[in-house]
């Protein structure tokens, strides 16, 4: 790997802008920004100097969390592997399943928003982890449980199932 | 911690004004709203009963779960606080319930996972296979019981979309004689006696994308011969140690994975293991139960892993291997970097030498020191190779007690190892539970001549 880790000696890193839809210029490094399977598809594609994308349906609050959660990833990903070619033992894996865990605590409309956004940008650990946290809401909750959980309204005249 | 993680945002003027950022979405139902897609992906992560549970929340939950492709109906789940699962009416249930999630619309399957401790009816075991077969699923696990032993559906066997395969019950299962996944990569058989037909009494299996091969506690019963041809393999696994399946000893395996690069080995010697043509394999761990039985095989098979990097052996089968009618033909290991023996049976340390002797780029070893022997008077005779153990740096021993001939061997490896970093050494729970004998063996081990002076021996 060309990667150093010593930040004194790392050439200026390159950066992208991010444009929530609120029209916020969130700048980052392009290696967090490429997470985004979406942004990494469009990267090839665009000029070199046009390092700007709009992300239309994605909020300043929840495109902050993602940032977030990115740079975490990247940045873990590096101490594992570095950790892994010294062949020094590292718990990385799990202290980032832990901050996994915790990032994604939040109320249920954070929640959604961030699901909808990893969807859109195609971050696949993030809709899977946001999609994890909704699963493990409905798990071993009753029909009743689940409707009070998220609102739902029962509009069913005749439950289908009731005569089993 | 390499890299900053504070995000550098440099906000400019608000674009759009006036944007509601769903404060009062608090009562709102935003879960029912999102697309299709999601919510299929959501009720992926659930098990099959709560995926279903969700079609009586409303009118629109309703029909959602049926175009869920991944299916996992788990018994345990279903019944768990009514009765036991081998009830009868339970079974009834369960199996019709089965029948009504494989009779709705037909998804492409993703996966279908049954696990059931019940008594299951073979017929309809094989319908559900035949229907989730019929659907192109991709990851097949099943866990059941059954009545009888099983042939499943001709189908499942040639099946073209499944890449994950994996199936565990405690009986027996009839192959047909030619087996073939074309697109399959992982594949565990768990706890299955093998049959096949009789006339023939031959199975081969034809994988081409395989890539991770594991059996565990399987036998192979009237079957004389099985080909295992999977020339992508990477990782094979076999344990049969403890199979109480009567074994056909009379049967061969015969392995061509001319890619394999790691070998786990642990055989009861319900069959004979033939591998061919390995020159990839990194990592090996042999050990057979009655090596003695394998007889000259048993040299052919070690020579084909003799390349490997990081090799586990068992002290009976290393015992077998230095009986005078093998002992000349013994591989050599020349790469070996890691070393493991396994076992506690009583073993001759002057053979771990010896083995030692053709292992010049030897790193790490690693060995019980419980009924291990080598004689005090082997350590003035014996004479070595210029670069043996050049290159030890890390030993760990383990099952100290305090035994003079365990002593000899630590005492052996401090002279011998040149650029010994580290030396791990643990003692039995009896040593140390008693301090002041501890102490005692700890004075002993310090005052023991070594010849690389940075090398720290840590004791517990």
């Amino acid at each position: 790997m060309k990667d150093s880790f010593n930040p004194s000696i790392e050439p200026p890193k390159k950066t992208v802008t991010l444009v929530s839809s609120d029209g916020y210029d969130f700048e980052v490094e392009e290696e967090v920004a490429l997470e985004s399977q979406v942004i990494k598809d469009g990267f090839e594609d665009k000029a070199v100097d046009d390092r700007e994308y709009l992300l239309f349906n994605v909020h300043s609050d929840t495109l902050e969390l993602i940032i977030k959660y990115c740079e975490k990833h990247v940045s873990s990903r590096k101490s594992i592997s570095a950790a892994a070619a010294s062949s020094s033992s590292s718990n990385g894996e799990e202290a980032l399943k832990e901050w996994d865990e915790h990032f994604i605590s939040v109320d249920t409309n954070t929640l959604y928003d961030i699901l909808m956004a990893a969807d859109y940008l195609n971050i696949k650990s993030l809709l899977d982890l946001a999609i994890q946290k909704v699963a493990d809401t409905i798990h071993g909750r009753s029909p009743e449980q689940i409707r009070k959980k998220f609102n739902i309204e029962n509009d069913s005249i005749i439950d289908p199932w009731a005569s089993e | 911690m390499d890299a900053s993680t504070s995000t550098p945002i440099s906000k400019r003027q608000k674009l759009l004004e006036g944007h509601n950022s769903g404060a009062s979405d608090e009562t709102r139902d935003r879960l029912s709203s999102l697309p299709g897609k999601i919510l299929h992906h959501i009720l992926s992560f659930l098990p099959t009963k709560y995926a279903v549970g969700t079609s009586i929340l409303s009118t629109s939950w309703r029909y959602i779960w049926t175009s869920v492709p991944i299916l996992d109906i788990c018994d345990h789940l279903l019944f768990s606080n009514e009765r036991t699962s081998g009830d009868p009416i339970v079974m009834r249930n369960f199996m019709n319930f089965v029948d009504r999630v494989l009779l709705l619309p037909e998804v492409d399957l993703q996966k279908f996972c049954l696990t059931c401790e019940g008594d299951l009816d073979a017929s309809r075991v094989n319908a559900w296979i035949s229907t989730v077969i019929r659907r192109k699923v991709r990851e097949l696990i099943i866990e059941i019981m059954l009545e009888d032993s099983l042939a499943f559906p001709r189908c499942l066997f040639s099946c073209e979309s499944l890449k994950i395969l994996k199936i565990n019950f405690s009986d027996g299962l009839t192959l047909p004689t030619s087996i073939s996944f074309p697109r399959l990569k992982v594949l565990h058989f768990h706890s299955i006696g093998f049959c096949c037909d009789e006339s023939v009494q031959q199975v081969s299996f034809n994988c081409a994308l395989l890539e991770e091969f594991q059996m565990e506690e399987c036998a192979w019963l009237k079957i004389k011969t099985i080909n295992i041809f999977a020339p992508l393999l990477k990782r094979l696994e076999i344990n049969d140690h403890s199979t109480y399946m009567v074994a056909a000893y009379d049967c061969e395996m015969q392995i061509h994975a001319e890619n394999l690069i790691s070998l786990v080995l642990n055989s009861g010697l319900s069959c004979m293991y033939f591998l061919h043509n390995l020159p990839s394999i990194v990592n090996a761990s042999v050990d057979l139960d009655s090596p003695e039985d394998y007889g000259p095989s048993v040299i052919n098979l070690l020579r084909e892993i003799c390349n490997v990097k990081d090799l586990t052996l068992s002290r009976d089968l290393i015992e077998a291997l230095f009986r005078p009618e093998l002992s000349t033909n013994i591989p050599k290991f020349s790469n070996v970097t890691r070393l493991r023996v396994t076992g506690i049976n009583p073993f001759n340390g002057s053979h771990l030498i010896s083995l030692l002797c053709d292992m010049p780029d030897i790193e790490s070893l690693n060995i019980e020191l419980q009924n291990c022997t080598l004689g005090e008077n082997f350590l003035t005779l014996a004479t070595f190779p210029q670069h043996f153990l050049s290159h030890l740096k890390s030993v760990e021993l383990s099952s100290l007690y305090r035994y003079d001939n365990e002593l000899c061997i630590i005492k052996f490896l401090l002279q011998n190892a040149r650029v010994l970093e580290k030396m791990t050494i643990n003692c039995v729970a009896k040593l140390s539970a008693d301090p002041s004998e501890q102490l005692e063996v700890c004075k002993k081990l310090l005052t023991l001549p070594r010849f690389s002076a940075r090398s720290v021996i840590a004791f517990s």
